[in-house]
């Protein structure tokens, strides 16, 4: 090892800088859209979700053609909910005063890995109702976290963004929180949100989900393209891929999905052209397991189509990747 | 204290007054990103493992008297110490190795040639490397540390910050050739 130790120097430095990373890369905290803006795509399906939920507020067994006539959906274009869906979203209603301003939340829908919740406030805003995208603000600061679901052999690693958006004239935030751990539960987690406002006046709300999450693996060992997909893991709102290979860069390309009535959808922001999705990796000695995630709430579309859909994990009879179409069922 | 959520202030209380439950609150706290510090740097589990039991050791002689204003880094960090002292002691050993090495070896090769055998000398680097740390901003900072502090690959942050690959690998790439020419102007 060199005279000069960069690696022991910058383990002695200030730690207001980790402390500051810590919070930067495991988002720890966040006030508004628009501080979360390099999250965009983690947050769509929150924004999504949200739709839904403004929905089924006080009427969770709303049906899908209710839903269907509102303008959230209409602005983002979702096609449709599902019954699973709406069991998913459970009404909590636990107020509380933040300074001046009255706090509540509403509506939370609960994932295995991922919660959304839905939180109003009293504050007035001069702004037609819709998301408030593009501009830094907002009021509070929300963070949130589970208390009971990571024990010493779980990756602590979990990621929480919020949106904003105005509702009859008031402030509302969309929150969501994932944990990277794919052995956590979140359906009986004992959850813990932090709602703090400028000057630091902070409230605390807390409850236990009780909610049996579904959730499903399926083994795939099949090599594609020298990567080998090792399965693939569905829960309520998301697809994750796992695969591994020999290279370190590799990628793990989702070029469509099939349902069982035969429609194919594509998963992009731009119908038809594949995404690459981003996602985690562990790799050793040039060997790396690679993970990409994609939302089942709002991520997939038929091409050329901008109506966004909730897709029922069971429908998905086959998935396309790098090029290679596997059955699953 | 509530089950799952020990707060910072009551735990340093619980060291301050010898309380062994301090050890078992922050290990329920923060034990599980410990852990995942100390095996991002060390490939042996067991080796990682006990590093963390000797940063709660470290943390029960040092904390009453440190009183570290937050909790977190302070353990994150006495985790890290204690990695690399034993990443070092098993180099020596010829065995071993792990993710990390690849981003201490990274950042080995920031150190400009006119350095490479100068005498260690910890404090000066260390202020050298906070002047270099001070001058970038909150993205690039978290983007550099989270690579060579917290040792997380290209691919985990990423992923954590919502950015591509591609872009991170850049800015890696650029911040490293930054602090190479920062040290070695400090130098001239």
């Amino acid at each position: 090892m060199n005279g000069l130790d960069l690696s022991k120097a910058l383990t002695d430095i200030d730690l207001r800088y980790v402390e500051e990373t810590d919070e930067k890369i495991n988002g720890t905290m966040s006030g508004n859209a628009e501080r979360n803006k390099a999250r965009r795509r983690f947050l769509r399906p929150a924004l999504l979700a949200a739709c839904l939920v403004v929905l089924l507020a006080g009427t969770v067994v709303a049906g899908a053609k209710a839903l269907k006539d509102s303008h959230f959906l209409e602005m983002l274009g979702i096609k449709d909910s599902s019954k699973d869906l709406e069991k998913a979203v459970i009404t909590k209603d636990l107020t509380a005063k933040v300074g001046d301003m009255t706090v509540t939340v509403e509506n939370i829908i609960v994932d295995k890995h991922i919660i959304y919740a839905e939180i109003s406030t009293d504050y007035a805003l001069d702004k037609p109702d819709g998301w408030i995208t593009g501009e830094t603000g907002g009021h509070l600061e929300i963070s949130g976290e589970a208390g009971n679901v990571l024990d010493e052999h779980s990756y602590p690693g979990y990621m929480q963004g919020v949106s904003r958006f105005c509702k009859d004239g008031k402030q509302w935030y969309w929150y969501v929180i994932e944990y990277m751990d794919e052995n956590v539960d979140l359906g009986h987690a004992k959850m813990q949100l932090t709602v703090k406002d400028t000057e630091n006046h902070k409230v605390v709300f807390e409850w236990d989900n009780n909610y049996a999450s579904k959730s499903e693996v399926i083994p795939v060992n099949r090599e594609v393209d020298g990567v080998t997909i090792l399965d693939i893991r569905f829960s309520l709102t998301e697809m994750v891929i796992k695969a591994e290979s020999d290279r370190e860069a590799y990628g793990v390309t989702l070029d469509y999905i099939k349902l069982d009535d035969g429609t194919v959808l594509y998963y992009s922001e731009n119908n038809g052209v594949p995404v690459h999705n981003s996602g985690d990796g562990t790799g050793h000695n040039g060997h790396m397991v690679r993970r990409a995630f994609y939302t089942l709430l709002s991520g997939f579309a038929e091409k050329d189509s901008n109506e966004w859909q909730f897709v029922p994990y069971e429908k998905i009879v086959s998935v396309s990747i790098n090029g290679t179409e596997i059955p699953i069922r | 204290m509530k089950e799952g959520f020990p707060n910072d202030n009551q735990i340093l209380e619980l060291f301050c007054n010898g309380s062994e439950s301090a050890l078992e609150a922050v290990s329920k706290k923060y034990g599980a990103a410990m852990l995942r510090l100390a095996k991002s740097i060390l490939s042996d589990e067991q080796d990682a493992e006990e590093c963390v039991n000797d940063a709660y050791l470290s943390a029960w002689q040092a904390v009453p008297a440190a009183k570290p204003s937050n909790l977190k880094a302070y353990l994150l960090q006495s985790v890290r110490n204690a990695a690399l002292e034993r990443l070092r002691s098993s180099r020596a050993k010829k065995r071993g190795g792990g993710v990390a090495v690849s981003s201490f070896e990274e950042l080995e090769e920031c150190i400009p040639d006119s350095r490479r055998e100068e005498p260690g000398d910890n404090e000066k680097l260390r202020l050298q490397l906070e002047s270099f740390l001070a001058g970038l901003s909150a993205e690039k900072r978290a983007i550099f540390l989270g690579r060579f502090w917290f040792s997380y690959s290209v691919t985990e942050i990423a992923w954590k910050t919502g950015k591509s690959e591609k872009y991170i690998s850049n800015q890696l790439y650029n911040l490293k050739r930054k602090l190479r020419k920062h040290l070695d102007r400090k130098e001239g």
